[in-house]
């Protein structure tokens, strides 16, 4: 269950560079040989978003074919 | 496809796209200060829409941003702060029960007065292994991580600060037992050492192929039991160089001691070569 803490950094760091706008997407980018599974990392989100500037926001994850564990892009608004 | 735009025109399959000639609607939205959006339409061509768009909906922010950064960055102020004391730390993983405890308690009763050594144990709950590591004359500090299945390089940060070890030294860093996600969590250590026992499957690395893949040292443990299992030695070294043909791998019995000086002389090496990196 490492995706619990990778998920917690995910959000912590967009928050922090959202700078008080709501974040309404995220898009990340999950290598097969990052030793992350993207399902567990959807299953996280939810529950880590709740109460942060990414509360309702949409994951999407771009699932790649090396070792990126890579916050991609976001939208605020 | 309108090539103007991108929407779907059925009516038009091949659109040259080089003036916007066609007409037809498109639909789209503008937020309002009072912050919520009305649809309305505007039809392109002829009749230009009019009017300009100052607000934006949205904005996108491209972060790029590796999300293990910032343990990278603990990890990497750990690995500095080993070096310019030349301390040599290491990060022992392997699953639960294959003897990390045992081969440091055997390897503290047998190197003290020799090498100052220090134990960082981590367990998701109590201190029984930092107990066992302190009756075994060793200074030692226990992490907990409660819910969390791995330790951090800013766990391991705060730990060093209580444990001030001295110049010379070597902190052995007691993962916790679990072969998949300390693999993905630098410490600051100079190595990752796995521990497997004969008591687990030959093929363990191949079936957690990271953390073989992230070592730099088998130690295969438990080897005084062999007599009485049908553990194929020979298959499990081949398994772990599948994954990682650089992997150099040690056969020990933490219990009784036999092959342990193999392991104390890599540990030697180490710790000169730890020196000799930190003077340069």
């Amino acid at each position: 269950m490492h995706e619990l803490s990778v998920t917690q950094s995910i959000i912590e760091i967009c928050a922090e560079r959202a700078e008080g706008a709501k974040v309404t997407r995220v898009t990340l980018e999950i290598g097969t040989l990052a030793a992350i599974m993207p399902d567990a990392v959807r299953f996280c989100f939810e529950l880590c978003a709740d109460g942060t500037a990414l509360q309702g926001a949409t994951l999407e994850i771009i699932e790649t074919a090396g070792q990126e564990l890579k916050i991609r892009q976001m939208e605020v608004m | 496809m309108c090539a103007t735009c991108g929407c779907s025109d059925t009516d038009r399959e091949l659109d040259t796209g080089l003036q916007p000639e066609h007409e037809h609607e498109h639909e789209h939205a503008h937020p309002h200060e009072h912050g919520h959006q009305h649809a309305h339409e505007h039809s392109h061509g002829a009749d230009a829409p009019t009017h300009t768009h100052t607000d934006t909906p949205g904005r996108t922010i491209r972060l790029e941003q590796e999300v293990l950064a910032k343990n990278q960055l603990l990890a990497e102020r750990n690995r500095g702060w080993f070096l310019a004391r030349e301390v040599l730390a290491l990060n022992l993983v392997s699953a639960p029960g294959s003897g990390k405890t045992t081969l440091l308690e055997r390897t503290a009763h047998d190197l003290a007065g020799k090498v100052a050594l220090q134990v960082i144990e981590g367990d998701q709950a109590t201190a029984h292994d930092a107990e066992r590591i302190r009756a075994a004359g060793c200074r030692a500090i226990q992490i907990n991580t409660g819910a969390g299945c791995h330790l951090d390089a800013a766990m391991v940060g705060r730990a060093i600060e209580q444990l001030r070890p001295p110049v010379g030294s070597v902190v052995m860093i007691e993962n916790v037992g679990n072969l998949v996600c300390p693999a993905l969590f630098d410490l600051g250590e100079r190595a990752k050492v796995v521990i497997v026992s004969t008591t687990e499957g030959e093929d363990k690395p191949l079936k957690y192929p990271h953390m073989f893949r992230a070592s730099r040292l088998m130690l295969l443990n438990k080897i005084d039991l062999l007599p009485h299992l049908r553990f194929d030695v020979a298959r499990c070294i081949a398994c772990a160089h599948e994954v990682n043909p650089q992997l150099a791998i040690l056969q020990v019995s933490a219990q009784t001691g036999e092959g342990m000086q193999r392991w104390y002389g890599w540990l030697h090496g180490e710790l000169e070569r730890q020196s000799v990196l930190a003077a340069v």
